[in-house]
């Protein structure tokens, strides 16, 4: 007869024996944890009091995915990690977009906006506002829903402040403007190379924009510079709108990147182009080595594969499942005659922009 | 390198989560400090896919920490029970042919669905364990693991589950009831051995 505590003392013993976590697990899901909140503070929602964003020194919406060598490889991972089998080879159109014209060669098409914008009239004002929503969906691949919104102010010397609402910017620019996330260096950058060829902006670009990854842009594999140049670029898009030199020097950066497609959507009303970053390989070495919190070799990582794929075909027999998650697609809608940012959309995440030339002076500077 | 910034040891996990909301990072430290009760807890109870579980449970940790009530100091309770949901939702996953689970009441343990255990869970538990647990509604079983495998006490499994206490009580005891019945029909004895069935 069991009786008193012997029940519960029961069930504690036979609990299935479980090995400490190793460190390739630990390392993988602490890459993948840091990546997230990463990828995470740049979306921090703003709708429950305690996450309110101070004026002043929150690194919000940091876009900077990969801040160094490790977290650049774990953000990489996540963006390829976050969809098991990813497969993003095929382009996907905006929420209420539509396709036109069918993909057009990528760089072509974003040189074309590019020359478009540099040889168009100067806007006037001296300062960019970039307000956006943030459309946060719970499903596979993503646990969080809600929404926020933001408003980046983005002077032409460099100067960056950012509130929730453009009603909390004249507070913002009270206290003064965010320094710890400033473009001003790659806007520089890309300013001083406004005529070069894309290949040479590239260059200036990751060089500009390493200290915001802590990291090493310049010599990175090429899919990584590419993926920080993606995921940086929307910032510098936004930051850019009515410089034209900076915006089309920022453009020819952007059709640089590898496995990137464009199509030619209507958009809202807008003629733009959907920009959609293709998964870089999707090559299972090079997930696991963007997840690896050490470096690893080529074989190392080919071995790592092989042990993975086992365990996948373990967990089929088995009749375990991993719920599907749909393929990893990041697209960048932009308006095709200005360059504006419109949206853009990422795996449970909708960003719809509203970009304007504006007076500094008419928020107190 | 270290990806996380360093913490100071006599900072509360509560502190900690609060500190994650200006920095981010800071929320690996809650990682460092409850990775291995996180993923022990999630490896038996889900097998391999438990080490999946696990990692998803701390995003979606980070993701919710604007729920965390940050008078408790301590946040294994929560992070186990957010590891309880996942998993739960995961063994669901595997077992598509059990009939769905429909809207329930306020207490989901009285679905029938959920006291039938899967043959994922069943398989997972091992054999013994599957038998003398059988029958016990599923968020039955989650309360006494959660208590049992975590030495949780029940304010803990409150916390974990977001349940009143008394619900606790009332579930843990109702399993422990069925346990303690279904132990002595297998024939187990107090020392948990298997009684001479002769």
């Amino acid at each position: 007869m069991i009786d008193n505590n012997d029940d519960v003392q029961w069930v504690k013993a036979q609990r299935p024996t479980v090995e400490p976590p190793d460190a390739e697990a630990t390392g993988w899901a602490r890459a993948a944890l840091l990546a997230h909140t990463e990828r995470s503070s740049r979306l921090t929602r703003i709708d429950s009091p305690s996450e309110r964003p101070a004026a002043r020194g929150t690194r919000r919406r940091k876009s900077g995915l990969f801040r160094s060598h490790r977290g650049m490889a774990a953000a990489a991972a996540v963006a390829l990690m976050a969809a098991a089998g990813i497969a993003a080879s095929v382009i996907g159109f905006p929420t209420g977009g539509s396709n036109l014209l069918g993909p057009a060669p990528a760089s072509a098409a974003v040189l074309t906006l590019a020359h478009q914008v540099q040889t168009a009239p100067q806007l006037k004002g001296d300062a960019t506002l970039v307000l956006h929503t943030n459309l946060l969906t719970e499903g596979p691949g993503s646990s969080t829903s809600g929404s926020f919104t933001g408003a980046d102010l983005h002077l032409d010397d460099g100067r960056y402040y950012y509130a929730q609402t453009v009603a909390g910017l004249p507070e913002a620019v009270k206290a003064g403007p965010m320094t710890d996330y400033s473009l001003k260096a790659v806007t520089d950058a890309m300013s001083a190379n406004a005529t070069a060829d894309p290949q040479t902006a590239r260059a200036a670009y990751l060089k500009a924009v390493n200290p915001l990854y802590a990291g090493d842009t310049e010599t990175e594999p090429g899919w990584q510079q590419d993926n920080v140049i993606w995921v940086s670029g929307i910032d510098v898009l936004g930051a850019a709108y009515g410089r034209p030199d900076v915006l089309a020097a920022t453009l020819r950066v952007l059709s640089t990147v590898d496995g990137v497609t464009v199509t030619h959507v209507n958009f809202d009303g807008h003629d733009a182009l959907a920009i959609s970053m293709k998964d870089p390989g999707s090559k299972a070495q090079a997930k696991i080595i963007a997840a690896s919190p050490a470096p690893m070799s080529s074989s190392e990582a080919a071995d790592a594969a092989k042990i993975l794929r086992e365990k996948k075909e373990a967990m089929a027999k088995a009749h375990i499942k991993v719920q599907p998650i749909p393929p990893h697609l990041m697209t960048l809608t932009l308006d095709d005659q200005t360059g504006a940012l419109l949206q853009y959309t990422d795996i449970g995440l909708r960003v719809t922009y509203t970009v304007t030339r504006v007076d500094a002076a008419d928020y107190g500077l | 390198m270290s990806t996380w910034v360093q913490h100071d040891p006599v900072e509360t996990d509560a502190v900690v989560i609060g500190r994650s909301f200006r920095t981010p990072k800071a929320f690996g430290e809650l990682f460092d400090r409850h990775w291995d009760s996180v993923y022990r807890y999630c490896r038996s109870r889900a097998g391999d896919a438990g080490e999946d579980l696990a990692a998803e449970t701390f995003k979606l940790a980070f993701d919710r920490r604007a729920t965390y009530e940050l008078d408790r100091a301590d946040a294994k309770p929560w992070l186990l029970g957010l590891a309880t949901n996942l998993i739960r939702n995961h063994l669901r996953g595997c077992d598509r042919g059990r009939r769905a689970v429909g809207r329930l009441g306020a207490d989901r343990c009285e679905d029938l669905a959920d006291a039938a255990m899967g043959r994922a869970e069943a398989a997972l538990l091992g054999p013994a364990l599957a038998q003398a647990l059988d029958g016990i509604p599923g968020c039955d079983r989650d309360a006494l693991l959660l208590m049992a495998w975590n030495d949780l006490s029940y304010q803990e499994v409150a916390q974990a589950l977001e349940i009143p206490i008394g619900t606790v009580r009332s579930r843990i005891s109702r399993a422990r009831l069925r346990l303690r019945a279904r132990l002595s029909e297998l024939g187990y004895s107090r020392e948990g051995h298997l009684e001479d069935q002769g």
